[in-house]
């Protein structure tokens, strides 16, 4: 007996020892970054494996510490801190146990929320500032669900950012019959609209550019979160391959672009070609992607605003029953605060490119975008004061 | 009982040093793929038909839908093959038929990540230096490409954008490249 024990035990530690000398050759050796998020009430935390890992939480008077119970890697650009309001610096520290990282803010915080998403493994936590006491531990992670409220800014309206689209030597589209140019357009109605909003609603009015000047996508976005913006509006001009494609378009962010008539028709032609687009696993995948986004928690409101923005707009281009479209725009994934993308109309149409040449025409868009923002701060203050 | 432990040990690193070193080496002569990503077995999967029916759609200025243009080709040997044939006939110009992309664009590479079943496919640098700008431009290049790839071959279920060996974040400043795209056959005009 003795003997088969220990036989046994033998086995067991090679078989362990063994794991450990594959652990290279599968990589399973732990990688992690970190990210920050400033939404208007807290500033969202994560921390991403590129597998699971066991951790605990010890809060610090500034901050606090996730403690791996193993070693994990993270290089210097695997920590973004997009969001800095709050978090001031998080860093690795390996120790003989695992490794810790020691989260430090700029005040006390509080655990908002704490969860663990999956595919891949996420630990996010949402920090809001708390004066009053040290942060206590937070509770155990709870599996996120889309039943979770959202924490839109409940703040009033104060600050809007305009981002008018390209500039500098990203001219954007280009006129069929003319030397028009999308970057000049968009900063003409930019600052007609910046003029507006300052004079008539007295609120702040935040430029991604207010001259002839390169800025890049995800600067554009940055620049609002920073700046604490609470509605963002890109301009743009747009282009296609159809010349006769004409009129005006407001998206709002989704992960797939949508149109009014191909999303009527879209459920029923995939079903019946029988393709996987609606694959009920593959839509979850979907879900949780979108976690990752800072625009997820804005969607409704964001939906929102582009529905006065766009019935406005529609009255000025003299088209009716023109909806509100979803597409990925870089621009506004990032955007902390309810954003959408403008879309005036089609410099590859000559119609509509003779419209973008007067200046009369450009000064009506501005006064509809506009008044589709007075509408939009008015139900968001009325529905949060 | 410790020299029994010591040449198991060893015994069992010769092992994983030689399954490592038949991984290595069975993979070095595939398509280099992007990093993290697997080496495609359909590569050399083998096909049994001499021909194969595709379906390409194209442009329409009547139509909002993409339409339909059959073509029936010699199947070739491996599937990636028959994915590259396909893109090429895709973007050739064509009389009567038009492909919402600049002049010139070609294919660069493309590879199939099958356990995903992601369409990797990497274009040359005219594909951004020529676009046209616009969002809807944007929109309809990648519909375009999408729904072609998806619809003629179902194991494929999404689409992902390189452009000159690299990821780019947009084609000219708008929807976001960084994740693949999932087609939408609602955008295709199905035979009358």
């Amino acid at each position: 007996m003795r003997e088969d024990y220990t036989d046994g035990s033998m086995r067991y530690h090679t078989i362990i020892i063994g794991l450990l000398l594959l652990l290279p050759v599968t990589g399973l050796s732990l990688n992690v970054s970190v990210r920050s998020f400033d939404y208007q009430d807290h500033t969202r935390l994560v921390f991403e494996g590129d597998r699971s890992f066991a951790y605990s939480v010890a809060a610090l008077e500034k901050g606090f510490e996730l403690r791996l119970q193993e070693a994990a890697r993270t290089d210097r650009e695997d920590i973004q801190l997009a969001g800095d309001r709050c978090v001031q610096k998080v860093q690795p520290v390996p120790r003989h146990d695992g490794t810790v990282y020691r989260v430090e803010t700029r005040t006390p915080v509080r655990f908002q929320r704490q969860f663990v998403l999956e595919n891949p493994f996420r630990v996010v936590f949402d920090l809001a500032a708390d004066e009053q006491s040290p942060p206590a531990v937070p509770s155990p992670p709870q599996e996120e669900t889309e039943s979770s409220p959202p924490s839109a800014g409940f703040m009033r309206i104060n600050t809007v950012c305009i981002d008018p689209g390209h500039g500098g030597t990203d001219l954007g589209a280009k006129g069929s019959t003319s030397d028009l140019v999308e970057k000049d357009i968009t900063l003409k109605v930019g600052l007609k609209l910046k003029r507006l909003i300052e004079s008539r609603l007295g609120l702040r009015v935040v430029m991604t550019r207010e001259t002839d000047a390169e800025v890049s996508l995800d600067s554009r976005a940055a620049m609002a979160n920073n700046q604490k913006a609470q509605v963002f509006v890109s301009i743009h001009v747009n282009s296609s391959y159809r010349r006769g494609a004409r009129g005006t378009e407001t998206y709002y962010v989704s992960l797939e672009a949508t149109d009014q008539e191909a999303s009527e028709l879209a459920r029923k032609e995939n079903a019946a070609v029988g393709g996987n687009a609606f694959d009920p696993a593959a839509a979850d995948d979907l879900r949780l992607i979108l976690w990752n986004m800072a625009q997820t928690e804005y969607i409704k409101e964001s939906s929102k605003l582009a529905t006065y923005i766009q019935n406005q707009l529609n009255d000025v281009m003299n088209t009716r029953n023109r909806g509100v479209k979803q597409a990925p725009f870089r621009v506004l994934m990032r955007a902390a605060m309810p954003a959408v993308l403008v879309e005036i109309a089609f410099l590859s149409n000559p119609g509509e490119e003779e419209l973008l040449s007067r200046d009369g025409f450009l000064a009506r868009v501005a006064g509809g975008i506009y008044t589709g923002i007075a509408q939009f701060i008015t139900y968001h203050n009325q529905r949060y004061k | 009982m410790n020299k029994k432990l010591l040449y198991s040990l060893v015994a069992l690193a010769v092992v994983f040093f030689v399954v490592a070193l038949v991984i290595f080496l069975s993979g070095s002569g595939a398509e280099k793929a992007p990093a993290g990503t697997t080496v495609p077995g359909a590569q050399r999967e083998a096909v049994q038909a001499d021909t194969v029916d595709l379906k390409l759609f194209f442009m329409d200025q009547s139509d909002w839908r993409l339409v339909p243009l059959t073509m029936r080709i010699p199947r070739p040997a491996v599937r990636t093959q028959l994915y590259r044939e396909f893109l090429r006939l895709l973007l050739q110009p064509r009389e009567g038929s038009r492909a919402p992309l600049p002049e010139g664009t070609s294919l660069r590479a493309l590879y199939y990540l099958e356990a995903d079943h992601i369409l990797v496919v990497d274009f040359n640098q005219s594909l951004v230096t020529g676009f046209p700008a616009g969002s809807r431009s944007e929109m309809e290049f990648i519909r375009f490409i999408v729904n072609n790839i998806c619809y003629n071959f179902r194991e494929i279920h999404s689409v992902r954008f390189m452009v000159g060996g690299n990821e780019v974040k947009t084609l000219s400043g708008h929807i976001d490249l960084s994740r693949p795209f999932r087609p939408n056959f609602a955008y295709l005009k199905k035979d009358e």
